[in-house]
């Protein structure tokens, strides 16, 4: 068993290169351009590993932001192998497959690009530097103080599955009531387009509040329920859930 | 199906036909239903309990007060609150003035969409900086006047100096983080520019770099003037800028 693992470290030591500066072939930022075209797309470094390159990107687009990994293994046509509000999981399984060395210099190289822009200055966390978006962490910021329900994500796609498999109940998006957690999730093919999703908190007025890419992923009243789904329900898909009161009563921690 | 129905014709009259291709017909409508018109509110849900809606009400209030400093009308778009006093006394009419005579109004979601987005760092400049008296670039500013040097008459509330390779001499550009409309008619001195700055290196080929806000110092020093642009925009000084026209062209159809 250990020299297994030795000889796989040795493997990925010959084999594993990751860099913020090597430049990206044209094709690959053309097909992540095509994929949102009115985005605004950031080359942010590659990996390689095992025959294979791995291009990563920031898109923003608007109030949203995510990442977009694109796989172009030797001799064939690059294709988006992922894109997400964020792309590291609590439950690794449930994605397109993607070698963990390579998650892991991925999320080093954001470290570095985030590190760059001062992101610090907001008080982020270590594991939130690796991080683009702030879509599950402002929710958590205010869901978990008062249910103690929080969802250590900010995957649109995870949100939504630990939304369904959380102490929550489903409602209704377009009679949902004030406090409902909304969430539409990333969709994209391995060709494009990409749709990147988004995750918020209904307001009592109608408003959304959620993370907005514009002032540094900082909780915003940015939508209306209306436009909201006008925006999201056609190409994401929309779903909403009321979190259960806890049987107690009690505040976290108590 | 067909030769179910084909051996019930057999024991039933044409009433009892017609009722079993209504109910056929209904009974294939409600599958298409839940087929594909309401993928997000799966059936079988139970409903929210009071005590569910009462503390979702709690999270509604705690969402709304901890956005409160973003807060702004949620069909347009998040912008600063219009009031550029920190650049100056003239700031404020300087914007409206240059509103009024080029036509600008804030931004629509489908204009800033069709603009040119690009990341930034906003810093400040004014006049009592130390490097005030170099010459910079020669360019007349909206109002049509330069400096005897040559230098362009910086204006408080509408000029900003960016880098000329990134952003064209007199482009138009809309800094949402202000809410303000400024031309990028003045730049830093000569082979200085894409020089580091306190630290930090501007932006690669995906931003604008650094966006170098004048203001008018007044009673402030230099360095009163930095912090105040600092407390006005924020920690975080990176932002998104658009440009709206790149070069001079659109003063074309202005007064």
């Amino acid at each position: 068993m250990t020299i297994a693992f030795l000889l796989l470290t040795l493997c990925l030591c010959i084999c594993f290169h990751a860099s913020a500066q090597s430049p990206n072939p044209p094709a690959v930022t053309d097909l992540v351009q095509r994929a949102d075209p009115q985005g605004h797309i950031e080359y942010c470094g590659q990996v390689s590993m095992n025959e294979a390159h791995y291009y990563l990107f920031v898109l923003t687009h608007q109030e949203l932001s995510g990442i977009v990994l694109v796989q172009h293994p030797a001799g064939r046509a690059p294709i988006i192998a992922d894109a997400d509000t964020s792309i590291f999981l609590l439950g690794y399984n449930s994605r397109p497959y993607v070698p963990r060395p390579v998650l892991e210099a991925i999320k080093e190289l954001l470290r570095t690009r985030n590190l760059k822009r001062k992101r610090l200055a907001r008080g982020g966390t270590s594991a939130q530097l690796g991080e683009i978006s702030a879509v599950g962490h402002d929710i958590d910021q205010v869901l978990y103080p008062v249910s103690g329900f929080r969802l250590r994500s900010d995957s649109t796609r995870e949100i939504l599955q630990l939304l369904r498999t959380g102490s929550t109940v489903s409602v209704d998006p377009k009679t949902a009531p004030p406090g409902s957690i909304i969430v539409s999730p990333t969709q994209f093919s391995y060709d494009g387009p990409i749709f990147l999703g988004h995750a918020g908190i209904l307001g009592r007025d109608g408003a959304i509040y959620s993370a907005d890419a514009r002032y540094e992923g900082r909780l915003t009243k940015n939508f209306t329920l209306t436009s909201w789904l006008t925006r999201f329900s056609g190409t994401n898909g929309t779903y909403a859930f009321v979190v259960r009161a806890r049987l107690d009563g009690s505040a976290p921690g108590t | 199906m067909t030769l179910a129905l084909a051996l019930i014709v057999k024991h039933r009259d044409l009433r009892n036909l017609s009722t079993l291709f209504l109910t056929t017909f209904l009974f294939l409508l409600g599958c298409d239903d839940e087929d594909s018109a309401e993928p997000e509110n799966p059936s079988g849900s139970s409903q929210p309990a009071q005590a569910d809606l009462v503390q979702a009400g709690m999270i509604a209030d705690r969402a709304e007060t901890g956005a409160a400093i973003l807060q702004g009308d949620p069909n347009t778009p998040v912008q600063g609150n219009g009031d550029l006093s920190v650049l100056g006394d003239g700031a404020n009419q300087n914007q409206q003035a240059f509103r009024q005579r080029f036509g600008l109004s804030d931004p629509t979601q489908e204009q800033l969409a069709q603009w040119e987005p690009y990341d930034a760092r906003l810093t400040a400049y004014s006049n009592k900086d130390a490097d005030w008296q170099y010459p910079t670039a020669a360019s007349e500013n909206w109002t049509g006047t330069t400096w005897t040097n040559g230098d362009p008459l910086a204006v408080e509330g509408t000029t900003v100096a960016v880098d000329f390779s990134r952003i064209p001499r007199g482009s138009l550009i809309y800094i949402p983080a202000l809410d303000m409309y400024a031309e990028a008619n003045d730049t830093g001195a000569t082979q200085m520019w894409a020089q580091a700055d306190a630290g930090q290196s501007d932006y690669a080929s995906t931003g604008a770099g650094r966006v170098d806000v004048y203001n008018l110092a007044g009673d402030r020093s230099s360095g009163q003037v930095e912090r105040n642009f600092q407390s006005r925009v924020g920690n975080d000084e990176y932002g998104q800028i658009y440009v709206v026209y790149r070069g001079p062209g659109w003063k074309k159809g202005g007064g």
